[in-house]
Formats: C-alpha cells, structure tokens, sequence
C-alpha cells in the first residue's frame, strides 16, 4: 500500500514536471543515511554533468533539504523520505518529499516566504542576525543557504496524506 | 593560568581539530553532525581561555574544512558574537575562498561584526 502511495506521488511529480527522474531514492528518516546520500549525489552530478560546481551545489542541497525533513518527520511506517533528481532544458530539480509534524509546515511557509521577500545573499545574512539575535533557539540557516549556496529556488508543495514536497530549482 | 592549548578536543567523526599554542586552531575535515556534536563547548571553551590569557587574537584555520552543515556554520556565528560582545580579542579567520561555504560565510560574518573577526584568504 505504501510503495503504491509513493509511486503515485512520484508520478504526479512526473506529469508535471514532463521530465525523466535521473535519480529517485526511497529510504527511512534516519540522519545516519545523509552523508552517503549527499556523496553520492556529489558523485552523480560530477559523472552526469561533469560540473564540479553543480557537484558541490547539489551537496549543500541535498544535506540540508534532507536535514530538514528528517529533523520534522514524523515517525511510523508513512513517514518514509524521496529524493528525486530531474534534469531537463537546462535546470536540475531537486526534491525531497516528507510527512512531517503539522505544525512543521506553517513553519516551514513562514520561512520560504521570508526568504522570497530578499535576495540570496541579503536573505543569507539576514539569517545569520537572526541567528545572532536569539542564541538560544536553532539556527534556521539551512534553507537560506540552499538558496544562496546551492542558486537554486525554493518552493513547497503539499502533497496527499499530509505529506510535503520541498523543491530546489536551478539552473545546471 | 592554563594553556590555550589545553582545551579537551570532542572526537567528532570526519574532523581533525588541532590547538596549538599560543593562539591557534586547525579544523579540517567534514562537519555533518547534529547539533554540532559537543563543538558549541569546545568553541565557548577556545573562547574562555583566549579571555583568561588575554590573547589578542585567536588564530581560526579552516581551509581544510571542506563541507559543513548549517548547524556547524552556526557555531562560527556565535562564536562572532560572543567575541563581538566582549571585544577582548580578535578572531583571525584563515579561509579558502575556493570552498564556497567558507566564501559565502565569512562574508556574511564579516558583515555582520567585522569588528570582531579578520578575513584572510590562503594563497
């Protein structure tokens, strides 16, 4: 039932997108699996693009949209992670679909229409006097710096069952 | 009085961190860790001892720190501040400009409180 739900997100990612996926990943929540996945996905686009800049753009994307969605999961047998990697018409996309806590996604709204509001690198700093100011709460710097370092935009989609899709699009 | 170099190093998988004496730290390696495993205690310690030694300048190298996640970027911010909130020394940041993160950080730091830290690049 659950790798059906999973498919079927991934076709409709597919439809709209009207791209072929050059990596989709399924896996549980876990922080221990973010280093290999950011690797590979290092290695993936150094093989497939042979751009060591998209390599490293896409290791600040992957580590921290996949940070992200594993710091809010929820747990339990729906709560498995996807990354998709698309390629066409010079972009790539990158996307990570999740189920997170409720009160993650207003959060998480809140914060990508922050950042709309400034520039990359405006948002970037803006993040960092934030941080500066309220020492005692997380940094929220991650997304910010997917933004800035990884020149890619952001976007969130709600998907069926509560599930989200963050999505980082730039160009290749 | 101890040594700035006595400061107990946390074991941190992918990192090798180096204090030397009188004023220096070496970080190479990967910060991926959450939470910045236990390197929040070792800055704030770094940052006690410059203090007590009256150190003019703690010397930061980080041109072998090749990827770090944002928790690890957020410790740099508030070891910044906490170096721009007592102005007792200067922190001496030696980076790569060729490593994005290290390019696009310390310039955000730098605009930040470019009091309290210096940017040097690596030839």
């Amino acid at each position: 039932m659950e790798e059906c739900r999973l498919a079927a997100v991934s076709s409709t990612v597919l439809e709209e997108t009207n791209s072929r996926p050059l990596v989709a990943m399924r896996f549980r929540p876990a922080w221990a699996y973010i280093d290999g996945i950011r690797e590979f996905g290092r290695f993936f686009c150094e093989t497939t693009f042979g751009a060591p800049d998209l390599a490293e753009r896409a290791c600040v994307i992957i580590q921290e949209t996949l940070e992200n969605a594993i710091k809010y999961s929820t747990k339990g047998p729906n709560s498995e992670l996807e990354l998709l990697i698309l390629a066409e018409h010079g972009q790539i996309e990158f996307s990570v679909s999740s189920l997170p806590d409720p009160a993650h996604i207003q959060n998480l709204r809140s914060e990508l229409t922050g950042l709309d509001k400034l520039g990359p690198e405006e948002a970037y700093l803006a993040a960092f006097l934030r941080a500066a100011r309220e020492p005692e709460n997380s940094g929220r710097l991650g997304l910010a710096r997917v933004r800035y370092e990884g020149n890619v935009e952001l976007s969130m989609k709600e998907e069926d069952g509560g599930r989200i899709r963050i999505t980082a699009l730039g160009r290749l | 009085m101890k040594n700035f170099d006595d400061v107990s190093v946390p074991a941190v998988p992918g990192l090798e961190v180096v204090v030397s004496a009188p004023n220096r730290v070496t970080i190479k390696g990967t910060i991926t860790v959450q939470d910045g495993g236990g390197l929040s205690a070792f800055f704030r310690a770094l940052h006690g001892r410059a203090r007590e030694n009256k150190l003019a300048e703690v010397e930061l190298d980080v041109t072998g720190l090749k990827f770090v996640n944002s928790s690890a970027i957020r410790l740099f911010v508030d070891w910044a501040v906490w170096v721009h909130a007592d102005g007792a020394y200067k922190l001496r940041c030696r980076i790569d400009r060729r490593q994005t993160w290290q390019k696009t950080s310390f310039s955000a730091l730098t605009a930040m409180v470019d009091d309290a830290i210096v940017v040097e690049e690596a030839s």
